[in-house]
């Protein structure tokens, strides 16, 4: 571990008070998430992205500018670089969701761009009254510092857009149906993530908020989580599921977080990893039955298994690990989760359980039309022995984490404890 | 290695490679099975002279770690000796099943699987393994006939919702501060709100495993397209081991049930429902394995019965029956998959008359059939036996509901000999059907493991004190238990044998072999026995589906009105149409609303933003004016 760390250890102070990067273990974890999948969306995006030749370069342009961007987040100890790196963010969703600029992808990445950044104008607000009350944006002289109501929730609401929660998650259903497969694996890897490392790094590692606000956070979280798994139930086509199914799952991460224990936090922050690995694997398998299969409605698959059965057990070990079943790294990020749930309120506990039982449902559901049963389409599409080969190596880090599980949480476990500690 | 360790790696690592090496899997597994049947007993051997523990590694503080004590040790060789014995029977009867590579694998796993939830130490351990469990089980249950993904989709929202009952109870006493420990100093007492709903929860992942209603459809359906073997191994015995392990464990071990007596009474209750409602699902089936499935559920009714009276004999009882159905019943599948793979069908109608060709296998069926009805001397009279014992024993302590649990129980074993005599004269006694005049006897590798499950069934009962309840019940338990009454195993089985010659001796001597022929009259018509007089069993109990309320209960079942995994889908998928249809359009509306006005509002400025330069100047002017006042004013 420690090679990692001073292999990185170049992400040093910076000379100025605004352009300022650093991090720990925390943060080396979430670049790594961050990198790793993005590598696997650009090593897919290689073989599958076709287009003219200025359209292509736009989108691997903007393919590693929302890496970066997420990266940024992750190290920035800044409020405005963090806002910078957010909008660039911001940008960056907007041009790769349209990027097959049919009227309903352009329409789909409007909607993205328009939500995200009108919640993030209203961050900018909230980052306007802490300056103007504080004194400062650092996130060194912010810490343990108690702030007020109202930029709390002006803040949450730039998070709440990006990380798709409840009130404010309508761009993501219209973004995953418009955008290509290695773009959905990377909204729900990197930018719905990108909220959680802002909630995390901000409302958990550095400013004191009234405790009414993180309680509201985790009932937002569960209702949110339980609407939203509700929805993946009835949803009709591969993507409409899961990406109800990322904001569902959003809602753990957000709930293991907001109330702060050590459990929680440390269920929170592996739920980031286990998710990012295993819902980017879910949706490059998809792009791949759909792309073979020639359509993406549920009730038209069918009989994936038996075209390719490597392909299919790989996605049912990534569904498994969504649903949290052990020995599968989501297991134990769920467990974390639910045991700081339980620490606060029972209901958020009983909560998070139904929404867990959503889970199980929709996955069901969804490995049983695509795999299972009879083929529905005769003609099935040779698929691409190495983007399978991607998907398994999305199955084997979700396997692989759930086995050595030990080895995040030592990664983590005292960073998470002093954090803790300290509340 | 640690012999914990060795014992869980040995089946996993043959799982891999007859996976790997997919020509040589049968080899791989057997001798995998083998292997860790020498290992398991060693450990058992172990077992009775004492604890031993081993901490694998902490996670977060939470220990992963394994302890073997005269409870796990027991369990842990009866799961070794099925796992040999189903396997032998694997060899010849999956031969024509398509996806055999996946089988053995599962098989395996699932063999590691066990082995490891019974060596945890703690909850927490324990629930890794068990999901673990799930998880292969969803694989196990899709080698099958067309339409597999059906049983597995149940079975894994089935057990998979007792396993998130089991996380949340065990997430609730590790937030709460209780103990996950399975064999603490102290049992916790069950007083508190919280250890009560813990109790329940948990409680509730040990009977989805077991098979107990309502947590039970899943079996019946993976009746319709498993193999006979994946029936015997994993819903017949293993789960049974398993979810009787844990209730035991729980109720006896970190719990102590007989704090509470509202608990037990409803554990007692959840057991005779059990037992009453699926032995009468049983009477109906027309499917041999559909049958027998549901006396798989019917029969855990009974060990519930015995652990919820509280009672130590009802609590051994509980115990010991749970070891004898997972003989009887594992050798009942067996003998009936005998039947299948010879004849090729499992519908009652097309069987019959079979007993001459498959004498053993007959045997096989008819010893564990006696066993599982609880006819006196075989093994299934007496752990019956204790379990009544013990409900009576909270009669006299004052239990009012006693004479309930204890006609159910009773009635539950009249039924369930009823509906094995309607088996055993459709499949083996009766007129044979023309198709079936060329079957023979199962070969070695089928007939062996029946025969051996059936003469434990004998020899379980027949010595049943001084053998199986002496040397692994009585000793897995924390306390003393009263021997079960007056019953006389051996003095018995020496009156049985004796009245058996009485009646062989008058069968032999007198009219008995020569009966008085006759003709029958019907209606003038002479009597062919052919195919067309052939009488089935699958009639013999329509007179239940009449009776007037039972009938209707019984076609609600068979509809699946009574299917836990309906509801629950049901609901929820109620539910999330009513997110989607309400809260998500809405939403949606909402925002595209907001960004209509917002247009409009665009238009409205359009009309003052003319593009003069002009205008421009004075807004700007105004503006600054009015910027200035501010300043100066403030």
């Amino acid at each position: 571990m420690s090679f990692v760390e001073n292999w990185f250890s170049f992400v040093g102070r910076g000379r100025s008070p605004w352009l300022d990067f650093a991090g720990g273990r925390v943060e080396l974890y979430f670049a790594l998430i961050f990198a790793f999948v993005g590598l696997v969306a650009l090593l897919y995006s290689v073989v599958k992205i076709r287009g003219r030749g200025g359209q292509v370069v736009e989108y691997f342009a903007f393919l590693v500018l929302l890496v970066a961007s997420g990266v940024g987040v992750v190290y920035a100890r800044n409020l405005l670089l963090i806002f910078a790196a957010w909008e660039i963010a911001t940008f960056a969703i907007w041009r790769l969701v349209l990027y097959y600029r049919s009227d309903e992808d352009v329409a789909a990445g409007s909607w993205a761009w328009f939500v995200n950044f009108g919640a993030s104008t209203l961050m900018l607000v909230g980052l306007a009254i802490i300056l103007f009350e504080e004194k400062t944006l650092s996130l060194d002289q912010l810490r343990g510092l108690e702030i007020s109501m109202l930029p709390a929730v002006l803040i949450f609401i730039g998070i709440l857009a990006k990380s798709a929660t409840l009130p404010l998650y309508v761009w993501l259903p219209k973004a995953y149906r418009a955008a290509p497969a290695p773009v959905c694996a990377m909204l729900s890897g990197i930018a719905e993530s990108i909220g959680i490392v802002l909630f995390f790094k901000l409302f958990v590692m550095t400013i004191r908020v009234p405790g009414a606000f993180m309680t509201t956070v985790a009932g937002l979280a569960i209702v949110s989580s339980l609407v939203a798994g509700g929805i993946a139930l009835r949803a009709k086509t591969l993507r409409g599921l899961l990406a109800y199914s990322t904001i569902s799952q959003l809602g753990f991460m957000f709930l293991g977080l907001a109330l702060v224990g050590y459990h929680g936090v440390l269920g929170g922050l592996l739920y980031v990893l286990a998710h990012a690995v295993a819902k980017a694997g879910l949706f490059l398998s998809a792009g791949l039955v759909e792309d073979a299969a020639g359509t993406s409605e549920m009730d038209e698959l069918g009989g994936g298994a038996k075209r390719s059965p490597t392909l299919a057990v790989a996605t049912a070990v990534l569904a498994l690990s969504v649903v949290g079943m052990p020995p599968l790294l989501g297991f134990f990020a769920k467990l974390g989760v639910l045991i700081g749930a339980l620490e606060s309120n029972l209901l958020f506990g009983v909560g998070a359980i139904i929404a867990a039982l959503f889970t199980l449902l929709y996955m069901i559901r969804l490995y049983t039309k695509a795999f299972l049963g009879e083929a529905q389409t005769p003609d099935w599409k040779p698929i691409n022995g190495f983007l399978v080969t991607l998907v398994v190596l999305m199955a084997l880090v979700s396997l692989a984490g759930g086995v050595a599980v030990f080895g995040p949480v030592r990664f983590l476990q005292d960073e998470v404890l002093t954090l803790v500690g300290a509340f | 290695m640690h012999p914990f360790l060795i014992l869980v790696c040995v089946p996993l690592a043959a799982g891999i490679l007859g996976w790997i090496i997919g020509r040589l899997r049968n080899e791989f597994s057997f001798i995998g099975a083998v292997l860790s049947l020498y290992f398991a007993f060693r450990l058992f051997w172990h077992s009775r002279g004492g604890i031993e523990e081993f901490e694998l590694v902490r996670i977060a503080g939470i220990p992963v770690a394994f302890r073997l004590d005269s409870l796990s040790g027991f369990i842990l060789l009866f799961v070794a000796v099925f796992g040999v014995l189903i396997l032998l029977f694997s060899f010849r009867y999956m031969k024509h099943w398509r996806g055999t590579r996946g089988y053995y694998f599962y098989m395996m796993l699932t063999l590691a699987g066990s082995y490891a939830v019974l060596l945890s130490a703690n909850l927490f351990t324990l629930l890794i393994f068990w999901g673990a469990l799930l998880v292969v089980l969803y694989g196990i249950l899709l080698v099958g006939r067309r339409g597999a993904e059906k049983a597995a989709g149940k079975a894994l929202v089935i057990v998979g919702l007792g396993d998130f009952a089991m996380l949340l109870g065990i997430a609730l006493l590790l937030a709460r501060g209780g103990m996950i420990d399975l064999r603490p100093q102290i049992p916790m007492p069950l007083h508190d709100g919280t250890m009560i709903l813990a109790f329940v929860l948990l409680a509730v992942g040990a009977l989805a495993k077991a098979g107990s209603m309502p947590l039970h459809t899943w079996i019946p359906q993976a009746s319709k397209t498993s193999p006979a073997t994946v029936m015997a191994f994993i819903p017949a015995s293993l789960d049974k081991l398993l979810g009787i392990y844990l209730l035991t464990r729980l109720s006896v071990y970190v719990f102590d049930i007989a704090t509470n007596v509202a608990l037990r009474n409803i554990l007692m209750t959840v057991g005779a429902v059990t037992v009453l409602g699926a032995v009468m699902m049983a009477l109906v089936q027309k499917r041999v394995m559909r049958l027998l499935s549901f006396h798989a559920v019917s029969q855990v009714g009974y060990m519930v019965l015995g652990i919820g009276t509280g009672t130590p004999i009802g609590i051994a009882g509980g115990l010991f029956h749970m070891l004898n159905h997972s003989i009887y019943k594992a050798g009942l599948f067996l003998s009936a998959g005998t039947a299948e793979y010879m004849t090729g069908t499992e519908e009652i109608d097309k069987l019959g008359g079979l007993g001459r060709q498959m004498p053993i296998t007959f045997f096989s069926f008819l010893v564990c059939a006696l066993a599982i009805a609880g006819i006196p001397p075989l093994n299934g009279f007496v752990s019956k036996w204790m379990v009544y014992q013990g409900i009576i024993q909270i009669g006299g302590e004052g239990n009012r509901l006693f004479p309930v649990f204890l006609t159910a129980a009773m009635l539950g074993s009249v039924l369930t000999l009823a509906s094995f005599l309607k088996l055993l004269h459709s499949i083996f006694l009766g007129q044979r059907p023309a198709a079936l005049a060329r079957v023979r006897e199962g070969s070695f590798a089928m007939w062996v493991p029946t025969a051996i499950l059936a003469l434990t069934c004998i020899a379980f009962g027949v010595f049943a004190i001084s053998f199986p309840l002496r040397s692994f019940i009585y000793p897995s338990l924390p306390m003393i238990v009263q021997p079960p009454g007056i019953w006389q195993p051996v003095l018995a089985t020496l009156l049985v044998l004796i009245g058996l010659g009485v009646g062989a001796v008058v069968y032999l001597l007198g009219t008995g072999r020569k009966p008085a022929a006759g003709r029958s009259f019907v209606g003038g018509e002479r009597i062919a026995y052919d195919e067309e007089s052939r009488v089935t069993g699958t009639a013999f109990y329509t007179s239940v589906k009449r009776m007037p309320i039972v009938g209707d209960l019984l076609r609600f079942g068979e509809e699946g009105a009574f299917d836990l995994s309906n509801w629950v889908k049901g609901i929820m998928a109620g539910l999330g149409g009513v997110f989607r249809n309400s809260l998500d359009l809405l939403l949606d509306r909402g925002y595209q609303y907001l960004g209509q006005l917002v247009k409009n509002a665009g238009q409205g400025l359009s009309y003052v933003m003319t593009g003069r330069l002009t205008l421009y100047l004075a807004m700007i002017l105004v503006g600054a004016a009015i910027f200035y006042v501010v300043l100066l004013l403030g």
